[in-house]
């Protein structure tokens, strides 16, 4: 029996009570929602005769004197057991929170249960399985735990992974080892890291030393009468411009090597990240917000460096000052040390109420500056729009009002930032009042020998003391901030690519074109399958068409052939080689698409058409732009085959595109060519010269065709009509046109459009 | 004179004179209309039977806002269960008695989304933020990615709420929420 979460031993005990056949049990799942769509514990079970539901509580106590042993119990509050032979077409309807799982029974509809998001997965298992149940009396077992694969909760915790694709939970993850991941990223510079380590090192434990001559000893020995060097004022003020010097040096040193290695460390970084971006599958994008993507990418690249070639050093200098004139202040006058410090703690607390009230302040301003950023890339973006609707005033009128609620909220910063922070200041500082007079008092009185020298060096000290602590209270929330961007940026790089080569991946010598879908099963999103049962099969060198209403499934179909994405179930074959066990290049390789979306680079024709062959000479670019009916168009421009396309150059139009990106496909002479409403955007008659030229090219390839204007797929050897992700009809467009089914109503369909205008 | 839109465009409306809601054996909600034949195929040709209304039982129907917030009450789509469209109810006041409560069950159910009362710990972490909260149906924990993004708010005060398993939660007034709980959220506001 496959236990699809683990059920608690009450709920066994209860299930075994309940059901007669529980030892003939072929299945266990688990769902969230009670009837009243309360949280419940609601327990599944399959036998092969029966189907029963348990809704109840689970509860958990320890037993009395016993350690660590756990008494579950179940309260039931629903039970019902029903007959598999009586139950057809299970479905999972979503509502707005969640889903219902709902059945026939008896040919009317009745409601199984109802669960919550995160049952999803295992929903969608039972329903297959059922379905098989129900249709052939058996499952095949082997292929349902495959399925169910490692169960998307983390082991510590038990919570859902966030995202199923990258195990990591986010609740349970260490710190030590996000930190220890960075370290290693950094190592690759430990040489230079280690220099400016020194340098910054030399530069603070110079700053220590300063006050020592330029106050205790000019004042102690230089300007008091009988001091061990009195009147030698030269020699104290060179020795000062000496070690300024020297820090200056040093200072100069450090600039130099940080400058380097931070560049380097930032392009390093993003390279990692963008290399690890590139070898995703494609799920992971339309997942994600494309755009907002690349911001964030480099705005966390940003923080990390700022972070280490900014933060880290400033640590380390803070940490060797802060300690350093500690412990000379501790050894100058201990008593007075304890006044330095009066109101830190003070300080601190405000500065904790403080930082709330900014980060609040920072996030309405970012939240408006981001609101009035979006209207204006949304504006620009839809000029065209904007101005065929005449609503300019109104953008004009929005964009005042987001702009103004950006500008006050920035106000609201800067105002209160200008106001508090020198009071804050001041507070901090107040310590050095105190040691003013208490020092000053010491002074008069001679107290432990206290002199003018010693209270003027100790005062320097005092002042270096205020910076470290304000960047102390800083410097967590900074570590923060770095440690997300981080954990970002390993979660790009870590995440597992879904559609992977294989290890061991082959590459055939030669590839001849047979392509083959064996009962392909596939869905975008869990439960909704877009193709369901799909098996055909295209000979080499023959051309198949693919019919069917938008929606229905057929670009999906080029995708998994493609293998952009991986099928559920089922395999996608070419040769009689499953697409999984074949490498990327010689899959890639061997197959060009042309899809309803063509993007151009921004670059030359050339380089557009050159892509996918960078390798391609002259001659071979023109007789595959020939070929897709390219040429004429663009030898009339006055830069040819050299006018620049892509953003910000050339705009061809939408049937341009589409021929210049079949040359593009052409050229990399494929054995098997896919054309995803290759044509769409041109007019039947350029349409036709393509196919004309097409012919001559297909000839000898494998060619699939797909379309919803049939005029296009005259030339098929062999078409299939796709409803809703199922092939509903299959045959030469003559047999179709006998069957009288879904192709024959399309065609007429289409030809009355004709009749209208007179032409038949 | 041009005709004006809402003219040009056929749109069935339903009122309680050519539709009857029931319920079936197992508390579905289902119709019984006065309306065009109803085609079950896109395909079929226009010519074919004729367009004038027929009483049909349509059986069992699946309900959809379509201003789920700003008018929960009016422009319901009733549709099959495979989401196409028989028409629309106007305005459910229209109905009353047991037609409206077999509506107002179906939406209720469908539309179920819990109600947060009370936050109790909101801490964000690596991008993602964990929710503990009490609603009406007892404590829950939530995940929600990029949290910001995850509130959808439908007006000042009423926040709806977006978990990574693409559960949804409601805050129908977020100022009548305790000063504590009011605090953790101010942020994301």
């Amino acid at each position: 029996m496959i236990e699809m979460q683990k059920t608690p031993q009450a709920v066994t005990e209860y299930l075994k009570a309940k059901a007669a056949d529980y030892d003939e049990g072929l299945l266990t799942a688990r769902a969230d929602l009670g009837r009243d769509l309360f949280p419940k514990d609601v327990y599944i079970l399959v036998t092969k005769e029966h189907l029963y539901i348990a809704e109840g509580v689970v509860t958990v106590s320890r037993a009395k004197g016993l350690r660590k042993k756990r008494v579950s119990c179940f309260k039931e509050s629903f039970f019902k057991r029903f007959d598999t032979k009586d139950l057809k077409s299970f479905r999972m309807e979503e509502q707005v929170s969640g889903g219902m799982f709902t059945c026939l029974e008896k040919g009317k509809p009745a409601m199984l249960f109802n669960y919550s998001g995160e049952c999803k997965h295992d929903v969608r298992i039972l329903r297959d399985v059922l379905k098989e149940l129900c249709e052939k009396g058996n499952f095949d077992e082997k292929k349902t735990k495959a399925d169910i694969g490692e169960l998307p909760y983390c082991p510590k915790c038990g919570r859902r992974y966030p995202d199923p694709e990258n195990r990591v939970c986010r609740f349970c993850i260490d710190k030590k080892r996000l930190t220890k991941k960075l370290a290693r990223f950094f190592i690759r510079y430990k040489g230079y890291m280690a220099l400016v380590m020194l340098t910054i090192a030399m530069v603070t434990g110079i700053g220590l030393i300063v006050p020592q001559i330029s106050a205790k000893m000019f004042y102690n020995d230089v300007l008091t009468e009988g001091g061990s060097r009195y009147g030698r004022i030269w020699y104290v003020v060179g020795l000062i411009v000496l070690v300024r010097f020297i820090s200056l040096i040093t200072d100069l040193i450090k600039s130099v090597i940080s400058a380097r290695v931070s560049t380097s460390v930032i392009y390093d970084l993003k390279n990692t990240i963008y290399h690890a971006i590139s070898r995703l599958s494609l799920g992971f994008f339309s997942s994600r917000q494309t755009g907002g993507l690349m911001t964030q990418i480099n705005s966390d690249a940003n923080t990390i460096y700022w972070f280490f070639c900014d933060g880290f050093p400033y640590l380390v200098t803070n940490v060797i000052q802060l300690l350093g004139v500690m412990v000379i202040m501790l050894f100058t006058n201990p008593y007075l040390t304890l006044y330095t410090f009066v109101t830190v703690p003070v300080f601190i607390l405000l500065y904790k109420y403080v930082y709330i009230l900014f980060e609040k302040l920072n996030a309405r301003a970012y939240s408006k500056k981001r609101s009035m950023n979006s209207l204006i890339s949304d504006v620009l973006n839809g000029m065209r729009v904007v101005k065929s609707f005449a609503r300019e005033d109104l953008e004009v009128k929005r964009f005042d009002e987001r702009s103004r609620a950006s500008a006050e909220a920035d106000t609201d910063v800067n105002v209160s930032s200008g106001r508090i922070f020198p009071l804050l200041g001041f507070l901090l500082q107040a310590g050095s009042f105190v040691v003013w007079a208490v020092g000053g008092k010491q002074v008069i009185d001679r107290v432990d020998g206290m002199s003018y020298g010693d209270l003027m060096a100790f005062v320097a000290y005092v002042s270096m003391v205020y910076a470290p602590i304000d960047f102390f209270a800083d410097v967590a929330n900074w570590w923060t901030d770095c440690l997300n961007a981080l954990q970002r940026l390993f979660e790009i790089n870590d995440a597992a690519p879904d559609v992977s080569e294989k290890e061991g991946a082959v590459t055939p010598e030669e590839i001849k074109g047979d392509v083959e879908f064996d009962g392909v099963y596939f869905a975008y999103d869990e439960g909704r399958d877009v193709i369901k049962d799909v098996s055909f099969k295209v000979p080499h060198g023959t051309t198949l068409g693919i019919v069917g209403h938008t929606g229905a499934g057929k670009s999906t179909l080029a995708n998994l052939l493609t293998r952009l994405y991986d099928p559920q179930k089922g395999a996608v074959r070419i040769d009689g080689y499953n697409l999984r066990d074949l490498t990327f290049k010689s899959l890639r390789g061997n197959i060009a698409i042309v899809s309803q979306e063509t993007y151009l680079f921004r670059g030359t024709i050339m380089e557009n058409i050159r892509y996918a062959r960078p390798s391609a000479t002259e001659e071979e670019v023109i007789a595959a732009s020939k070929a897709a009916s390219a040429h004429d168009f663009i030898i009339k421009y006055p830069d040819g085959y050299q006018t620049m396309v892509g953003l910000g150059h050339k705009d061809l139009s939408g049937g341009e595109k589409q021929r210049v990106s079949i040359a593009r496909a052409l050229l990399t002479n494929p054995k098997i060519l896919i054309l995803d409403e290759a044509t769409a955007a041109m007019d039947t008659q350029t349409e036709r010269q393509i196919q004309a030229a097409l012919n001559n090219i297909t000839r000898g390839r494998t060619t699939i065709i797909i379309a919803h204007r049939l005029s296009t797929l005259r030339e098929a050897d062999s078409l299939i009509v796709i409803e809703k992700g199922e092939v509903v009809e299959r045959g030469t467009a003559e047999e179709l046109l006998k069957a009288k089914g879904v192709y024959f109503k399309l065609y007429k369909l289409q030809a009355e459009a004709l009749k209208t205008v007179g032409v038949e | 004179m041009a005709q004006s839109f809402t003219e040009l465009v056929e749109i069935i409306y339903f009122t309680p004179e050519n539709a009857e809601f029931y319920e079936t054996e197992n508390g579905f909600a289902a119709l019984k209309a006065f309306i065009p034949p109803v085609k079950k195929d896109d395909l079929a040709d226009d010519a074919e039977g004729s367009k004038e209304p027929v009483w049909q039982d349509l059986g069992r129907v699946l309900f959809h806002r379509a201003f789920p917030y700003e008018k929960p009450d009016e422009f319901i789509s009733v549709q099959d269960e495979d989401g196409r469209e028989y028409g629309m109810i106007r305005n459910l006041a229209d109905f009353d008695g047991k037609g409206r409560d077999i509506v107002d069950k179906s939406l209720s159910r469908k539309y179920f989304c819990p109600e947060i009362k009370k936050i109790r710990r909101l801490q964000e972490q690596f991008g993602y933020s964990l929710w503990e909260v009490d609603t009406n149906v007892g404590p829950r924990e939530l995940v929600l990615k990029d949290t910001f993004g995850s509130i959808i708010r439908v007006s000042d005060t009423y926040l709806v709420i977006l978990d990574i398993s693409g559960n949804r939660y409601v805050i129908p007034d977020v100022s009548a929420l305790d000063r504590k709980s009011y605090r953790k959220i101010e942020l994301y506001l």
